[in-house]
């Protein structure tokens, strides 16, 4: 209890600059007259939320369903691809650097392609959340299996530790804090992703909803999805620090 | 338990040069003695116990355990290295039962065993905590009591009270006796304390610089059990002044 209190304390001003903030923007919309097209009152937001609460849910679930999917599908991929990069000398010789160097590809232009290829159901885009989880993972899973401390191996090494011990016992511990870099990094486009995606084609989904909003004009609607989207955003990077303090609890606490 | 090194030789390959580290080091250590090994710094002691653990394999010469070579085989030895090389991501009573976990004993009984040696080891009430709540001394000591738990009758200890102050270290020195007294376990021990080497030994080691060889070997002539007033007995004095000799000629 003591520690929810103070949670909520420390956040306290941070909350107080956002209150102020959005009361600023009130002001101005009012005192300036702005064109409601052009930059819509908060209040006017709220309302146009209120409005929209029917649709919302189903546009919602379809893109949190593709981030989720497409983020834990990347992810699996990575863990695998990296502990056979991490097997194999030869193949992490030939397929490292074209991993790193491939990390500049900006993921989402290639949405375009996968659409033409798997059409405009929901695959292309969890595809696409794929990608974009997939190779800051893999390239931060296998530099954390490579920089492990020599000597903790020997260590295991000398007590008769088979191999599959050391990755067990050493090696995989110490790549779990760069696991969690990468996929914070994961949680925070994967979201962005989804949405990009969905312009490119889709029936449901926050991007389609951006994009109609947008097209009528409706700029208090594209501010609504510019809110849930960083929501989710917000969520699902939250959901991988909770994670995270579970998983390795000796980043974040003195005892077990 | 017999363990003897026979014209040892081995080099590291530095680029294309191979940089010669062991010459010709000629060894042995019966069943339950405390043998140490003193030398300078960098001549090659560490090295030495890496070919006897079966991390490095001799270029030279064997490694004989009970008469068998052991060259480049792992296992046999219960090694504490120069570093403590506590896992961050182990509590303390997680790191000190790494040794049964490896050779898949019974885990259940080695930790009763470990939760006895706690308070001995003055790590009591550190059982749940992760390493990086611990003091430099008390770090090597948990090092030191996992590869006690560890248990294979050959001890290679490196430096093991390396960090801890002097009263500590005293207390450790009583200890070790006393534990190795009881155990029966044959300890191979590297120091570069001339006092520490004769408290602790049976006979001692003097190496010689890199590339490096034994230079003389030391019987240690003081009875058992050891106590605090032998180090000011002739006897004592007289060795101590025979390996200083011995190192800084
Ligand atoms: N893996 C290695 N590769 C190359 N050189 C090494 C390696 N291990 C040790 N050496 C070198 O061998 C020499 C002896 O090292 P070491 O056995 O650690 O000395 P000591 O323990 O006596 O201080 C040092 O000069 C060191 O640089
Ligand atoms: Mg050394």
């Amino acid at each position: 209890m003591k520690k929810i209190h103070e949670g909520v304390l420390a956040s306290l001003p941070a909350v107080a600059t956002v209150a102020l903030f959005l009361l600023f923007w009130e002001a101005a919309v009012w005192i300036w007259q702005f064109e409601k097209w052009l930059l819509p009152a908060p209040t006017d937001i709220a309302k146009a939320f209120v409005e929209t609460l029917p649709l919302l849910p189903d546009h919602v679930w379809m893109t949190t369903l593709e981030a989720v999917l497409g983020f834990l599908l990347g992810l699996t991929v990575a863990l695998l691809l990296a502990f056979l990069l991490d097997f194999s000398p030869v193949m992490r010789k030939s397929f490292y650097p074209l991993l790193l160097f491939s990390q500049t590809i900006p993921i989402v232009a290639i949405a375009p392609l996968l659409i033409i290829w798997f059409g405009y159901g929901i695959l292309p885009k969890v595809l696409v959340v794929a990608l974009v989880t997939f190779f800051p993972v893999v390239v931060s899973v296998v530099e954390g299996l490579q920089a492990s401390d020599r000597d903790m191996i020997r260590l295991v090494r000398s007590m008769g530790g088979s191999r599959w011990q050391v990755f067990r016992l050493v090696r995989f511990p110490n790549a779990l804090p760069y696991l969690f870099t990468g996929l914070r990094i994961g949680a925070t486009y994967s979201v962005l992703a989804a949405v990009i995606s969905e312009w490119v084609g889709a029936s449901k989904g926050l991007g389609i909803f951006l994009v109609r909003a947008q097209n009528s004009f409706a700029t208090d609607k594209v501010f609504v999805a510019i809110a849930i989207i960083s929501l989710l955003s917000c969520l699902l990077f939250l959901i991988v620090i909770l994670i995270s303090r579970i998983v390795m609890p000796w980043k974040y606490k003195n005892s077990k | 338990m017999h363990l003897k090194l026979v014209d040892i030789h081995h080099s590291f390959v530095e680029g294309i040069e191979h940089a010669k580290v062991v010459n010709g080091v000629n060894l042995s250590l019966e069943k339950g003695e405390f043998v140490s090994i003193i030398g300078p710094s960098g001549c090659g002691k560490s090295t030495l116990f890496n070919l006897v653990a079966g991390l490095e394999i001799p270029m030279e010469g064997e490694i004989l355990l009970n008469g068998q070579s052991v060259n480049g085989q792992r296992g046999h030895v219960s090694y504490m290295m120069q570093k403590d090389l506590l896992f961050p991501w182990k509590t303390v009573l997680e790191n000190v039962l790494l040794g049964a976990t490896v050779s898949k004993e019974n885990v259940r009984e080695a930790r009763e065993e470990a939760l006895s040696l706690f308070p001995l080891f003055g790590l009591e009430g550190y059982e749940n905590n992760y390493p990086t709540v611990l003091s430099g001394g008390m770090k090597q000591r948990a090092a030191l009591l996992r590869t006690f738990l560890h248990k294979k009758e050959l001890l290679l200890l490196d430096e093991p009270f390396g960090a801890l102050d002097a009263l500590t270290r005293e207390k450790m020195h009583e200890w070790l006796l006393d534990i190795w007294s009881q155990m029966q376990r044959s300890v191979l021990f590297i120091t570069h304390s001339i006092d520490e080497a004769i408290f602790l030994s049976d006979r001692i080691y003097v190496l010689t610089p890199r590339p490096t060889a034994v230079l003389q070997e030391f019987n240690v002539e003081l009875a058992r059990p050891r106590t605090k007033e032998m180090t000011l007995s002739d006897e004592y004095l007289e060795l101590k002044q025979k390996l200083m000799k011995a190192l800084y000629r």
